[in-house]
């Protein structure tokens, strides 16, 4: 496996490749990056990190974002992408709304924190989130969540902050506590004590900030030990289930 | 529209049955406007426009005393086409203006040295306004053409005459100082080329303009010389560039006989 | 008439004492400005000019947007400190002009119809000038789209060729801008090698233009080398933790 820095219009890869990120493009140069990062040529198969890249939904991607309007029938989502998100008042009262009755901020107000998922991504236009379990899935949380502190990376670190198999967030949940929910918008959540807040900001500015580096993990280990003030812990942290 | 000119372009051919090379008919009409000192309109194609050149007194710029001031300014007008609209000028406009005004200033048609009255005190402005009352595409060459027939059928007041009697300048009437020809010192004649699908066009209409991947206009002075460049917007390859510097030459020559067989005038000395 | 490399050059002095072929000292830096989404800035002799981008975003007000590609803005701005002689800070017809160039040149090479209905901003501010500022505003404005991630098909860089005192010359400074005989900037795409940025003022013959272009090929590609290693150094500062900790870059 190959890492190479990647530069937009310089060609990476040339002759006819296999599965290729969809930030690289093919011409008579060969395969060419469109944006900065590190791509991984493994065989004929091309993989890219990207240094920067806004999020961009995927339907039924898990999101958190914030309530940031009202419409008619409905509230306004900014999810971090291009676009806000839309979020029908039919799909959070389960019923038909009716403006004269009912009141969009008796339920969620302009500023309230909300898990969603992507309901549907159109080109032109808003994208739909809904507060209904589109993937039966796991732990995910959705409506409203409060009191939790909010922090917003790069989608592109968060690979990087869950580690290979999930071996990253669970060394931070192992070592903070409290409860850290990641969205694949970028966005983490933390409900906890407040310095363990400030330990945990400290260590995901960190790693978006070496998002290239390899031994990462390890190094953070290190890291909270210098902050949390303590030297004895277990310094074994293959991560043995996902996340 | 647009589909056809594409669609033609790929057997060679254009939408009005030109060739690649050719222009338009080109009409030069010289002292078309009674009241400022020179005057002209061009016809090129459907495209129309009126050049009008004023004179005032004015004071030199600091950093060059013994010029005179050329200020050349051109408007589209909301007559001109259906997008076109009244106001301050667009970007679009003033960068015509500007490519106009560089392809004048630049060729030296007029040398500006001979439009001071007294040295660091007084000198001719020249206004040169042009205005586009129909735009069927290449108003960068009409305006050119406009511009330089009205300078070489043009006159001016006398800077010597102003000289001899400087004390009585605020009171002076322009208009009636006793005037001379206009020192025309060159004739530049601007082509503006289209590249289509890799293929050079001269003089594109309205709708060849809309859909050129490329739009460059090239100046060249009577002796040869590029004296402006400017490219619109689109790439070209490099070999590209030097392509369209030849054809520009060779029309340019080409132009400059129909301007001064239109407006009677004479190759000034030096040139050929 | 131009150069020739026989000794004739003995006498030619530029004003600040460079050989024709030479280009002022130059540094490009990418990532300078915090709330950005991109951001560069580059020195090139006296001209210091720092960019930023910002976008995709969603664009207001709705009657304008474009619905099948993002519309670019480009601003070009003089500060009024810039110059020696103070430069209303209202936009000039000339900066109205290269803005629309400029603009121009980087539309040949971002891919916009990835972002419908959607704007790009890219505002130049001209902090110091000594001539070429275009140029070397539209090489800083590549860099600063590439530091904020938005797709291009290649990187776009710009130098300046001239003439002065008959000589044709690379890199063009302020006095030789004001007394010169002719000045050619040029912006190209260096992979695609296309030009998306030309413009001449002044006088030069068709052998004289050629001389000029090449030279200013030649000085972009040095340039467009700056650009690149300037977008390592950002990649190259994420890859290591501290000095000792390799990473596995090639």
């Amino acid at each position: 496996m190959k890492r190479v820095i990647a530069l937009p219009g310089v060609a990476i890869y040339k002759g006819s490749a296999q599965k290729v990120d969809e930030k690289i493009f093919r011409d008579s140069r060969g395969y060419v990056p469109t944006i900065v990062g590190v791509a991984q040529i493994s065989g004929r198969n091309i993989d890219f990190i990207p240094y920067k890249d806004t999020y961009r939904p995927v339907k039924g991607d898990y999101v958190i974002g914030v309530v940031v309007g009202y419409a008619p029938n409905g509230w306004f989502i900014d999810i971090g992408s291009y676009v806000k998100a839309f979020l029908p008042a039919a799909d959070v009262l389960n019923k038909r709304f009716d403006p004269r009755k009912d009141e969009l901020s008796r339920y969620l107000k302009i500023g309230d924190i909300v898990g969603l998922y992507v309901s549907e991504v159109r080109r032109l236009g808003n994208i739909l989130v809904t507060m209904k379990d589109v993937k039966k899935a796991k732990d995910r949380r959705v409506g409203r969540l409060s009191d939790y502190y909010m922090i917003k990376v790069w989608s592109t670190k968060l690979p990087r902050i869950i580690g290979k198999k999930g071996s990253m967030v669970k060394l931070l949940k192992e070592r903070l506590g409290g409860d850290i929910i990641i969205a694949q918008n970028g966005v983490i959540l933390y409900k906890g004590p407040y310095e363990k807040f400030v330990i945990l900001n400290k260590i995901i500015t960190f790693i978006t900030a070496k998002t290239f580096a390899t031994g990462l993990t390890e190094y953070i280990n290190g890291l909270i030990n210098d902050m949390l003030g303590t030297e004895d812990r277990n310094q074994d942290v293959e991560g043995k289930e996902g996340s | 529209m647009a589909n056809n000119v594409l669609k033609l372009i790929k057997e060679n051919k254009r939408i009005d049955g030109r060739g690649f090379l050719d222009y338009r008919n080109i009409v030069i009409e010289p002292n078309v406007i009674e009241k400022p000192y020179a005057s002209a309109r061009v016809m090129l194609g459907d495209t129309f426009i009126i050049v009008g050149i004023h004179f005032e007194i004015g004071t030199p710029f600091s950093d060059s005393p013994d010029k005179g001031i050329l200020i050349t300014e051109g408007e589209v007008l909301p007559t001109a086409s259906f997008g076109a609209e009244a106001g301050p000028p667009s970007e679009e406009e003033i960068e015509i203006s500007r490519v106009v005004d560089r392809s004048i200033r630049e060729s030296g048609v007029v040398d500006l040295s001979e439009l001071v009255i007294v040295p660091g005190e007084k000198v001719l402005k020249m206004f040169i306004d042009f205005n586009i009352f129909n735009d069927d595409g290449n108003i960068v060459d009409a305006a050119v053409l406009g511009a330089v027939a009205a300078l070489l059928t043009g006159k001016m007041p006398d800077p010597k005459y102003i000289a001899e009697h400087i004390d009585e300048v605020d009171k002076m009437n322009l208009k009636d100082v006793p005037r001379v020809p206009i020192p025309v010192r060159d004739v530049p004649i601007a082509t503006t080329l289209a590249l289509i699908k890799d293929k050079f066009i001269v003089d594109p209409n309205y709708v060849e303009e809309s859909v050129a991947d490329a739009l460059i206009t090239i100046t060249h002075t009577m002796n040869d010389e590029i004296c402006a460049v400017q490219l619109y917007h689109g790439g070209l390859g490099y070999e590209q560039v030097f392509e369209a510097l030849n054809i520009s030459l060779n029309k340019s020559k080409e132009i400059r006989n129909i301007l001064l067989n239109q407006t009677k005038a004479e190759l000034p000395s030096g040139g050929g | 008439m131009s150069d020739n490399n026989d000794g004739e050059e003995r006498v030619f002095v530029r004003p600040d004492g460079r050989k024709a072929d030479e280009m002022r000292p130059f540094k490009i830096r990418a990532h300078i400005l915090r709330n950005a989404d991109g951001s560069a800035e580059i020195r090139l002799g006296g001209n210091w000019i720092i960019v930023a981008v910002y976008g995709p975003k969603e664009h207001f007000p709705k009657f304008e947007i474009s619905q099948d590609r993002a519309i670019l803005n480009c601003r070009y701005h003089m500060n009024p400190y810039s110059t020696s002689e103070r430069k209303s800070p209202k936009p000039s017809r000339r900066e109205i002009e290269l803005s629309k160039v400029i603009r121009n040149a980087l539309e040949q090479a971002l891919i916009l119809d990835d972002f419908p209905e959607m704007s790009i901003d890219v505002f130049i501010e001209v902090a110091q000038a000594e001539g070429s500022t275009r140029v070397a505003s539209i090489t800083a404005a590549s860099v600063a789209l590439a530091d904020a991630g938005i797709p291009m098909r290649d990187m776009v860089v710009g130098c300046s060729a001239g003439k002065y005192n008959g000589h044709i010359i690379l890199d063009v400074g302020e006095i030789e801008d004001k007394e010169g005989e002719a000045d050619l900037p040029i912006a190209i795409m260096p992979n695609l090698r296309k030009v998306v940025l030309l413009q001449m003022d002044g006088k030069m013959t068709h052998e004289e233009f050629k001389e000029a272009f090449d030279l200013a090929l030649k000085g972009a590609m040095q340039l467009y080398e700056e650009q690149l290693a300037a977008l390592k150094k950002i990649l190259e500062s994420m890859s290591t933790l501290e000095e000792g900790v390799k990473s596995e870059e090639e």
